[in-house]
C-alpha cells in the first residue's frame, strides 16, 4: 500500500509469526460484544417481553373449544313445548392445515359444491390464530357428513361441530316467538356482552329475552399441536361446562292460540286475549304469518324479497304493530271520559236521524234510518255515532286527550316484545302540528267515533278490554309468565305495573252494563250471539278503511261478573264487527271457559226456529186476518 | 508423538462436548414427538463428528499443510458437480446411497485451509494488490459456486472467514473496508436505515484514513454501482430467498409465510422466560409449531424449554469457544496454524451470530445451521473437523517450540 511496507504474518527475518496484539484484542472485543448482543436480545425476548410471548404461546397451543350452551326453551302456560332445540352439524376447518394441504381444499369444494371464492373467504374469517377452526358450511346433511367422514384421512384439518338450532313442535305465533341467528356487526351494540357472529335472538321473544335464553357459554381447553391435533386437556385450566339458558314459561295458551289462528283462517287480522287480573297474554295472534323456521337458515334475497313484497304483509306482527282505527270499540273510552269529566251525565240524550249536518258535511250514523232519541245506554248497545259526534264536540280536544289517555291508547303497553307500536291518540298539539291549526269540529267528530287520527293496536284494544273488565285498571300485558332456571321457577324480571285509570266505580259500572247490553239487550249489535250460559260484555266496531272494505272489530270480556278473559279481535276487511269479529271472540271465550260450541249451536237453532215459528204464526194470523177482511 | 497429548488443549474439547450434549438434548426434544428416528440419526452424526474430531486432532500439521490445495481442489470439483447432480430438497446435497453431504459445508473448511496456506506463505504480501486479488480469487471461486447453488447463507460465511483471516494476517484495515464495502452496501440496500448508517461510517472511515481523493472517488463509484445493482440482483434471487429477506424486514406481514417461522420462534423463546418450561415441556416445540425446528431453528428449543438461563449458557459456551480459538491463535507459533484457528473461530462465530440472531429476530432468515446443534451430518462434520484441526494445531504448540520445527 502507500506506506510501502510489506505486510505479512511472517517475520521474514526470523521466519516466525508476527502478531499484532491490537488485532487480537480487537477480535476478542468484537466477540465479546457480539456475545453480549445475543444475550441482550435473549433478555429482551425472555425477560422484558416474556409475558406477551407467553400469552401468545398459550393461545397458540391451547385451542379453546367453545361449547355453546343449550338455548332455553319456550313453553305455553300449560307446559306445551313451543320452541325446542335440535342439533345441527357444521363443518369446521383449520385454515392453516387446509392451506397446507391443497388436496383438502379441492376435495371439500367437490363434496360441498361451495364456490372457491366463497370458500377462501370463509377460510379468511379468522378468529384467534391460524389454528382456530373456522366455519365452512352449516347444516351439513347426513349424506355429506358420511362422505366427508369416509375421506377423513385424505382431508386433514376438518371436523364437525354440533350447533343448536330451533325446532317448533307447535308452530304458532311465529312473530311473537321470533328467531335466532348470527349477530351481525351493525347490531352488536344492541347486544351488550355479545360479539359479532354469536348466535342470538334477532326478533320477538328470542330477542327480548335473549340474555336469559342464551345461558353461559362453556369452554373446553385443549392442547393442540401445530397440525391442530388434539393432544389432551390443558393442565391447570379447568374446562367450564356450559350453563343452559333459562326456559320461558309463556302466558300463552297453545290451544287458544291455535284456535285463534285457525279462526282468522285466510283473513288478515289479529286476535289478542288477556287474563285481566294478571295482564298475562293468552293469545297473541297475527295472520298471515310465516312458518317459524323461515329464518332459521339464511334466506335467499329472492325469498326475502317475496316475503317483504307480499301484499298481505306476513312479516307484520299485527297484534303489536298493526295500527287500526278502533272505530266503535272506542265508544266506551269516550263515554267513560264524558261521564267522568262531567261533560255529560246519564240523562244526556241526543236525537239521531241517521246522521248530523255539520256545516256543509253530513256526518252519518251507521244506522241510516236513525236511532231516534239516544241515551248513553243505547249509544253503546246500538252504537250510535251521532251521540258521540256531539259528545266529542262538547268535550273538546283537551278534555278528550286528558281522559282518553288514561286508557291504554297512544302509548306502548310495554309488552315484553321488541318493536311495539304506540298507536295514535290526537291532542291539541298533534292536531295543530298536523293540520296547522286548520282543524275543525269535523276532525273531532271523526276522532270521537274512533276514526281518522285515532289508531290503536289489537294489543292496546285487548288491554283496554282488560281494563274495562277490571273496572278501571290494568296490569302491563306480558308474555313471560315464569322463568325456569335449572329446576327453579322465578317470576319474570318485568315491572308488571298496575295502571289506575282513575275512573269512578259508578262510571265503570255504567259503561260495563252498557257493554253487557250489546250482547244481551234487544237492540244490541251482538245480540244474535247471545249465549244463555255466558254473560259477555262486548262492543262491536267497524273501522273505515280507505284501502278497501272496512275492518271488523270486537272487544269483549267474560264472564261479566268475574272476568277471566278479555279479547280484542280485528279482522281486516271483515266489514262488520258483529259478523266477522265477534263470533271469533265468542268461540275463544267459550273455549277458554270450557263451554262447548255444540250447545250454543243447538241453542242458536232453537232461537232461530222459535223466531221462524213466531214469524210463521204471525204470517198465518195475518193471512187469517186478511182472508177475514176479504170476506167482509 | 504421545507426549503432546499431555499438553492437549482441554478447553476446546470440553466446550465442544458440552455444546454437543446440549445440542443433542435440543434435537431430542424437537423430534421426540414427531420423528424420534431423527434423534438416533443425529447421535450417529455426533458419533461420526467425534470420530473425525479425534482424527483431525491427531493429523499432523505438516500433512494438512501438504494436502491443503488437493482438498481445496476436490471440494471445488464437488461444488461444480453439485450444481448439476445435486439432490435433496434444495439440490445442495451430493451423495451415494444413504450417505449425503453438502459440499458447501466442506467448502468453508477448504477455504480456511487454502487461505491459511496462502497467507502464511512468505511470498505473499498483502500490501501488493495482485496478492490481494489472488486471495480474492481463491476465496471468490467457492463463494460464487455456493451462491449459484443457491445457498445464500453459507456463501456469506466465506467472505467473512476470509476477511477475518486477512485482517489477522495484517491486511490493512483500509483494504479490508474497501474490499468488503461493496458487499456490505449490496446486502444493506433493501434497508434504507442500515444503508445510511453503513455509508455514513464508510465516509467517516475514508476521511479518517486520509485516503487519496482519486482512490476515494473510484471507491465511491464502485460502492455506488454495487448498491444500485443490488435491487437488480435481488430480483434475480430465488423467490424463497427474497421472501426470507422481506420476512426479516416485516415478519408480521405474512404470518403464514417465512415470517411464520420467525414469529413462532420468537414466541417459543420469549415464552421460555427465565427458567424455561422444562425439557420436553415446551408447548411450541412439542406442538410442532415450528416447521423444521430441529435444523435451523434448533436454538428456539433451548430458549423455550431451558429459558433465559439455558439459552445464555449456550451463547456463552459458543462464544467461549470462539474466544478460546482466537486466544490460542495468538499462542501458536506456526502462522498456518494460527490462521486456521482464526478461520475456524470466525466460521463458528459468524454462524452462531447469524443463526441465533435469526431465531431471535435480529438477523434475516438465511438458512444457516447452528454449529453442533442443528440436525444434520454435513454441518456436524465440518464443525467437528474444524474444531478437531484447531485443537490439534493448538495442542502441538509446545511440541513445535520444543523441537524448534519451523514450517515451510
Amino acid at each position: 500500500m502507500d506506506s510501502g511496507e510489506t505486510c505479512t504474518l511472517i517475520d521474514r527475518t526470523k521466519g516466525t509469526v508476527r502478531f499484532d496484539p491490537n488485532r487480537l484484542n480487537a477480535l476478542i472485543l468484537i466477540s465479546v460484544l457480539l456475545c453480549l448482543v445475543l444475550i441482550f436480545r435473549l433478555a429482551r425476548l425472555q425477560l422484558v417481553h416474556s409475558d406477551l410471548y407467553l400469552r401468545q404461546s398459550q393461545t397458540n397451543r391451547v385451542r379453546v373449544l367453545e361449547e355453546p350452551p343449550l338455548r332455553g326453551l319456550m313453553l305455553d302456560r300449560h307446559g306445551n313445548l313451543l320452541v325446542d332445540n335440535y342439533p345441527s352439524y357444521t363443518l369446521m376447518g383449520v385454515p392453516r392445515v387446509i392451506r397446507q394441504n391443497p388436496g383438502t381444499r379441492d376435495t371439500l369444494l367437490a363434496i360441498t359444491g361451495l364456490d372457491s371464492v366463497e370458500f377462501e373467504k370463509r377460510l379468511d374469517k379468522i378468529k384467534g390464530n391460524w389454528y382456530t377452526p373456522v366455519r365452512l358450511l352449516r347444516d351439513v346433511s347426513f349424506e355429506m357428513m358420511a362422505t366427508i367422514e369416509e375421506r377423513r384421512a385424505r382431508i386433514p384439518g376438518v371436523h364437525f361441530r354440533v350447533e343448536v338450532k330451533r325446532a317448533y313442535p307447535n308452530p304458532v305465533t311465529s312473530h311473537t316467538l321470533g328467531h335466532i341467528g348470527e349477530l351481525k356487526k351493525e347490531r352488536v351494540s344492541e347486544y351488550p356482552g355479545f360479539q359479532e357472529g354469536d348466535v342470538v335472538g334477532l326478533a320477538g321473544l328470542e330477542q327480548r329475552w335473549n340474555p336469559l335464553l342464551t345461558g353461559q357459554r362453556g369452554y373446553e381447553y385443549l392442547e393442540v399441536d401445530a397440525k391442530g391435533r388434539i393432544i389432551g386437556p390443558v393442565a391447570g385450566m379447568e374446562s367450564q361446562p356450559p350453563t343452559p339458558g333459562s326456559d320461558l314459561i309463556l302466558s300463552l295458551d297453545l290451544e287458544l292460540q291455535q284456535l285463534a289462528e285457525t279462526l282468522l283462517d285466510s283473513a288478515s287480522g289479529s286476535v289478542v286475549a288477556i287474563e285481566p287480573s294478571t295482564g298475562e297474554v293468552l293469545v297473541l295472534a297475527s295472520v298471515p304469518d310465516y312458518p317459524p323456521e323461515t329464518f332459521a337458515n339464511a334466506l335467499s334475497p329472492q325469498e326475502w324479497k317475496a316475503l317483504q313484497d307480499d301484499p298481505r304483509k306476513p312479516l307484520l306482527h299485527r297484534a303489536i304493530q298493526g295500527m287500526y282505527p278502533p272505530g266503535s270499540t272506542f265508544k266506551m273510552a269516550m263515554l267513560s271520559s264524558g261521564l267522568q269529566s262531567g261533560t255529560i251525565d246519564t240523562d244526556w240524550t241526543v236525537v239521531c236521524n241517521g246522521g248530523y249536518q255539520l256545516g256543509r258535511r253530513f256526518f252519518r250514523c251507521w244506522k241510516h234510518a236513525g236511532h231516534g232519541e239516544v241515551d248513553q245506554r243505547l249509544s253503546i248497545e246500538s252504537s250510535c255515532d251521532v251521540f258521540y259526534y256531539l259528545l266529542g264536540r262538547k268535550m273538546g280536544i283537551d278534555t278528550f286527550h286528558e281522559y282518553i289517555s288514561r286508557w291504554p291508547f297512544g302509548s306502548v303497553t310495554g309488552i315484553d316484545l321488541p318493536h311495539e307500536k304506540a298507536g295514535l291518540l290526537p291532542s291539541r298539539e298533534s292536531l295543530d302540528r298536523q293540520y296547522g291549526g286548520g282543524w275543525t269540529d269535523g276532525h273531532l267528530f271523526n276522532i270521537a267515533i274512533g276514526q281518522g287520527d285515532v289508531l290503536a293496536t289489537p294489543l292496546q284494544l285487548a288491554t283496554f278490554a282488560a281494563a274495562l273488565a277490571n273496572g278501571g285498571w290494568w296490569i302491563d300485558p306480558h308474555l313471560v309468565k315464569q322463568v325456569k332456571t335449572g329446576d327453579e321457577y322465578f317470576p319474570p324480571d318485568l315491572p308488571l305495573e298496575r295502571h289506575e285509570t282513575g275512573f269512578s266505580a259508578e262510571v265503570m259500572r255504567i259503561v260495563r252494563d252498557d257493554m253487557l247490553a250489546v250482547t244481551e239487550g234487544s237492540r244490541g249489535t251482538a245480540h244474535w250471539l247471545h249465549d244463555p250460559r255466558l254473560q259477555v260484555a262486548g262492543k262491536t266496531g267497524t273501522s273505515q278503511n280507505p284501502h278497501g272494505e272496512d275492518h271488523a272489530l270486537f272487544v269483549a270480556f267474560a264472564p261479566f261478573e268475574d272476568p277471566q278473559i278479555a279479547v280484542a279481535v280485528v279482522v281486516e276487511h271483515g266489514k262488520h264487527g258483529s259478523t266477522a269479529a265477534a263470533p271469533i271472540a265468542y268461540k275463544l271465550i267459550r273455549k277458554y271457559l270450557g263451554l262447548d260450541e255444540e250447545t250454543w249451536q243447538q241453542y242458536r237453532w232453537t232461537v232461530l226456529r222459535e223466531a221462524a215459528n213466531r214469524q210463521a204464526a204471525a204470517e198465518r194470523e195475518q193471512a187469517v186476518q186478511d182472508s177475514l177482511e176479504n170476506q167482509e | 508423538m504421545r507426549k503432546h497429548l499431555r499438553e492437549d488443549e482441554w478447553i476446546i474439547p470440553s466446550l465442544t462436548l458440552l455444546l454437543l450434549g446440549l445440542g443433542a438434548v435440543a434435537v431430542y426434544s424437537a423430534t421426540s414427538s414427531t420423528d424420534p428416528s431423527l434423534f438416533t440419526r443425529q447421535l450417529i452424526y455426533i458419533g461420526i463428528g467425534v470420530f473425525l474430531y479425534i482424527g483431525a486432532t491427531l493429523t499432523p500439521e505438516r500433512l494438512t499443510y501438504a494436502f491443503t490445495f488437493i482438498i481445496y481442489g476436490l471440494v471445488m470439483v464437488l461444488l461444480v458437480v453439485v450444481l448439476f447432480i445435486g439432490t435433496g430438497p434444495t439440490g445442495r446435497w451430493l451423495g451415494v446411497g444413504a450417505f449425503h453431504i453438502q459440499p458447501s459445508e466442506l467448502a468453508k473448511l477448504a477455504v480456511i485451509l487454502a487461505v491459511a496456506h496462502l497467507l502464511s506463505d512468505k511470498r505473499i504480501d498483502l500490501a501488493k494488490w495482485r496478492h490481494v486479488v489472488l486471495l480474492a480469487i481463491v476465496a471468490g471461486a467457492p463463494f460464487a459456486l455456493i451462491i449459484l447453488e443457491p445457498d445464500l447463507g453459507t456463501s456469506l460465511v466465506v467472505p467473512v472467514i476470509v476477511g477475518v483471516m486477512a485482517y489477522w494476517a495484517g491486511l490493512p484495515l483500509l483494504v479490508l473496508v474497501v474490499v468488503s464495502s461493496p458487499l456490505a452496501v449490496m446486502l444493506a440496500s433493501s434497508n434504507p436505515f442500515t444503508l445510511t448508517v453503513i455509508i455514513g461510517l464508510l465516509i467517516l472511515f475514508a476521511y479518517w484514513s486520509g485516503i487519496r481523493i482519486s482512490l476515494a472517488v473510484v471507491w465511491g463509484i464502485v460502492v455506488g454501482v454495487a448498491g444500485s445493482l443490488a435491487p437488480v440482483m435481488l430480483s434475480k434471487l430465488h423467490p424463497y430467498q427474497r421472501e426470507r429477506l422481506t420476512a426479516f424486514l416485516d415478519p408480521e406481514a405474512d404470518p403464514l409465510g417465512s415470517g411464520y417461522q420467525l414469529i413462532q420462534s420468537k414466541v417459543a423463546i420469549g415464552s421460555g422466560r427465565f427458567w424455561g418450561k422444562g425439557l420436553l415441556e415446551g408447548s411450541q416445540t412439542q406442538g410442532g409449531f415450528l416447521p423444521e425446528q430441529h435444523t435451523d431453528f434448533i436454538f428456539s428449543v433451548i430458549g423455550e424449554e431451558l429459558g433465559f438461563v439455558g439459552a445464555t449458557i449456550a451463547v456463552i459456551l459458543f462464544w467461549g469457544l470462539v474466544i478460546r480459538l482466537i486466544w490460542l491463535a495468538r499462542r501458536v507459533e506456526s502462522p498456518y496454524a494460527s490462521l486456521i484457528l482464526i478461520g475456524v473461530a470466525s466460521m463458528l462465530g459468524f454462524q452462531v451470530l447469524v443463526n441465533i440472531g435469526m431465531v431471535t429476530g435480529i438477523m434475516p432468515v438465511t438458512g444457516l445451521p447452528l454449529p453442533l446443534f442443528s440436525y444434520g451430518g454435513s454441518s456436524m462434520i465440518t464443525t467437528m473437523l474444524g474444531l478437531g484441526l484447531a485443537t490439534g494445531l493448538a495442542s502441538r504448540r509446545r511440541v513445535h517450540s520444543l523441537s524448534g520445527i519451523s514450517h515451510v
